[in-house]
């Protein structure tokens, strides 16, 4: 019975090791991604402020992109600690005010920095 | 006899199934060892595959940051281009048609001015011609506005936080050919629609202390108050008046200049400022040859434009300085700039001159013949001219003496501006011109102006597609009037002053295509002769008629300026901006 024993602990064994290798190459393509023994990498702590200021770009950004009007191509926003940046260049008064109107109304109360250089028209020297 | 059976049935029973047994453990270790066989080259199989496909993972990860990194540098490559295409046609009259030019008496009253006897109508075959001559009144003209390219990028030093930045711009003329204009009326060595004529250069720039520029561009006293002319390029630019010292198409305070340095500095709770340098590097004391490395006399027009022959004697300056101060919150704009330029050289204002006063400086009148002449002429030069062109010296008369009229002049504006969340933005600004002439010039200084003001409305219609705007621009009083070349009337001497008002409407196709319509009308008084079109406009509607003479010399060779003309225009244009 022992003799017998042991010749089935193979088949089990072999049993789990079809059934773990039917789960799929990613279990035993990810099991080396997360060695033990390898160091842990550095912590990466997301403050609720930082996740704040991106959602506030992206908004921006968004805002910028679907005004059917305004050409907002070269400019950038940059959102730190709650205050709104627009970088870049306008290439027309109108745009700019346009700019930063929609920033401001979607930043609310935050401040909103104009950085954004007013490209004028040429004025030849005659 | 029976129970032996059953025994030997059973013992028999059991043999067979210990048989069975036997052989079926023999036959399952055989499987057994075929299953495991098979499970190890199953399992190769699986590896090998596995590493097949982790290898294709990896392959694919790297083309598509191969492709990322390639498209993120393309695209920053391409962003770095911007412009306007921008073309019009216009329909402009000088509003000069039915004027007429007089003979004057000396002028009787203080310093010879008004009042003058009035003479006959002038009826000369030859210029000044009692009407303006050539085609004064509706032309109808195809003009490139404020068309540009240029493509600026940003380079990081090392690590550091300091980036090399840089710009190089093209003005475009996309209703004609580049090249030069140099004619009877305008007269410039700069190449219309090269590369480099547009604010250029190289820089320095950080976060925290802001950036340096050093090129060719224009002065923070020009773009501190751009934002609030809604009318940039179009025939009511506000240039024509603001920053336009005594009027006509050429704009003294808001030019570009050449070899300047200008600092930006970021912006600390709202506030900002600009500062600018611009090298002299002019050889001459008077600044009347062009500076080293620059292909136009400082302050524009190639050396001649002001009938000196070879000099730069027509606003020529030295060295040029000037700032802003910035304040912005919310939808509120503050702003306050200055500019000087020294030393600048106008001493062919004397030339031809109708001034009674000039008429009446010692050597004047009688081409330096007799003695002593007035130390504000430059008698030794005229003399040199007559004694090489004997006939033509008796038609001229001789310039100021530079030393006299290369003086600084200097500019300041206030202004301000506010957005309201309804679509109306309001602007408005004062300006000061200033030129320290010594009081006896002072009868020819129309650089010196007060009382100057811009004011703008522009409105947003809902949606955001369309947009109207006015404004209107004043020109305050100057103390006289060189009236070279101006065929003034001299009971009008003493008023200088002028209003340009204009009205313009836009429609936007999308973010970067606009159709827009603009009117405007500049009412001078009195001898002023301010345009419309200065700044931006590409061809601009002034008071110069048709009359020239086929040389340049001491003469009035210019075509001749109908002070208190009332020129006007239309225009309708497509804006195209990338």
């Amino acid at each position: 019975m022992a003799a017998t024993h042991d010749r089935n602990g193979p088949l089990l064994v072999a049993a789990l090791g079809v059934a773990a290798l039917a789960v799929g190459p990613s279990a035993s393509a990810q099991a080396p991604a997360t060695p033990s023994h390898q160091p842990s990498p550095p912590e990466v702590v997301v403050s609720a402020s930082r996740l704040a200021d991106e959602a506030l770009t992206a908004k921006v950004v968004q805002v910028l992109k679907d005004d059917p009007y305004v050409f907002a191509g070269h400019i950038s926003v940059v959102t730190e600690n709650g205050v709104v940046r627009l970088e870049g260049i306008a290439t027309d008064a109108h745009d700019l005010h346009r700019t930063l109107f929609l920033a401001r109304r979607v930043a609310g109360k935050r401040r909103v920095i104009n950085a954004i250089e007013l490209i004028a028209v040429d004025s030849p020297m005659d | 006899m029976c129970g032996t059976r059953v025994l030997r049935s059973l013992v028999a029973l059991l043999a067979a199934v210990l048989v069975i047994c036997s052989y079926s453990a023999s036959s399952v270790a055989q499987t057994t060892q075929d299953q495991e066989a098979r499970m190890r080259i199953l399992q190769q199989r699986i590896d090998d595959l596995s590493k097949q496909l982790k290898q294709m993972q990896d392959e694919q990860t790297k083309t598509e940051k191969t492709v990322s990194t390639i498209d993120k540098a393309w695209n920053t490559f391409i962003k770095g281009f911007f412009g306007t295409l921008d073309v019009s046609i216009d329909a402009t009259t000088k509003g000069m048609e039915n004027m007429i030019a007089y003979h004057y008496g000396p002028c009787t009253g203080p310093n010879f001015t008004a009042p003058c006897p009035q003479g006959a109508p002038k009826t000369s075959a030859t210029p000044p011609f009692q009407y303006p001559y050539g085609n004064v009144g509706w032309m109808a003209m195809m003009s490139s506005n404020g068309s540009n390219v240029g493509y600026r990028g940003s380079h990081q030093i090392g690590k550091s936080s300091v980036d090399f930045i840089y710009q190089v711009s093209a003005s475009l003329d996309m209703a004609a050919a580049p090249g030069l204009q140099d004619t009877w009326t305008k007269s410039s060595n700069t190449v219309q629609g090269a590369i480099g004529l547009g604010d250029t250069y190289i820089g320095l720039r950080s976060k925290t202390w802001g950036q340096f520029r050093f090129g060719e561009m224009f002065t923070p006293y020009k773009t501190s108050t751009d934002r609030l002319n809604p009318f940039a390029g179009m025939l009511g630019n506000y240039s024509t008046i603001i920053g336009n010292s005594g009027g006509d198409n050429r704009i003294e305070f808001g030019t570009r200049q050449d070899h300047v340095i200008t600092y930006l500095s970021p912006s600390f709770s709202g506030f900002s400022f600009d500062a600018s340098y611009g090298f002299a590097q002019n050889p001459d004391p008077y600044n009347t040859t062009l500076p080293l490395g620059s292909s136009d006399c400082a302050g524009a027009n190639n050396p001649g434009s002001g009938n000196l022959f070879l000099n730069c004697d027509d606003g020529a300056w030295s060295y040029t300085y000037g700032g802003d101060l910035k304040f912005e919150t919310g939808g509120l704009y503050l702003v306050a700039a200055y500019e000087l330029h020294g030393k600048v050289n106008r001493s062919s204002d004397g030339i031809g001159s109708n001034s009674a006063q000039y008429a009446a400086l010692p050597g004047a009148s009688n081409g330096c013949t007799s003695t002593p002449n007035s130390q504000y002429l430059d008698c030794a030069t005229f003399l040199a001219y007559a004694a090489e062109f004997p006939t033509l010296a008796p038609l001229s008369s001789p310039p100021f003496n530079p030393y006299w009229d290369s003086v600084n002049e200097w500019a300041e504006k206030f202004g301000g501006q506010y957005h309201f969340d309804f679509g109306l933005t309001v602007s408005y600004m004062y300006e000061g011109l200033h030129r320290s002439i010594t009081p006896a010039l002072e009868f020819q200084n129309e650089r010196d102006r007060g009382n100057s003001h811009w004011a703008a409305l522009e409105y947003d219609f809902p949606g955001g597609a369309d947009r109207v705007a006015v404004g209107w621009a004043h020109a305050g009083n100057s103390p006289g009037d060189p009236a070279g070349q101006h065929n003034y009337n001299p009971n009008l001497l003493g008023d200088y002053s002028a209003d340009m008002y204009t009205f313009a409407y836009w429609h936007k196709f999308d973010k970067q295509l606009t159709m827009y319509f603009n009117w405007a009308e500049t009412i001078n008084y009195g001898n002023a002769h301010y345009d419309i079109g200065a700044g931006g406009h590409g061809i601009k509607t002034d008071c110069h008629d048709a009359t020239h003479t086929p040389f340049v010399d001491y003469t009035s060779a210019g075509p001749t300026t109908w002070g208190g003309c009332h020129p006007q225009g239309f225009s309708i244009g497509l804006n195209f901006k990338f």
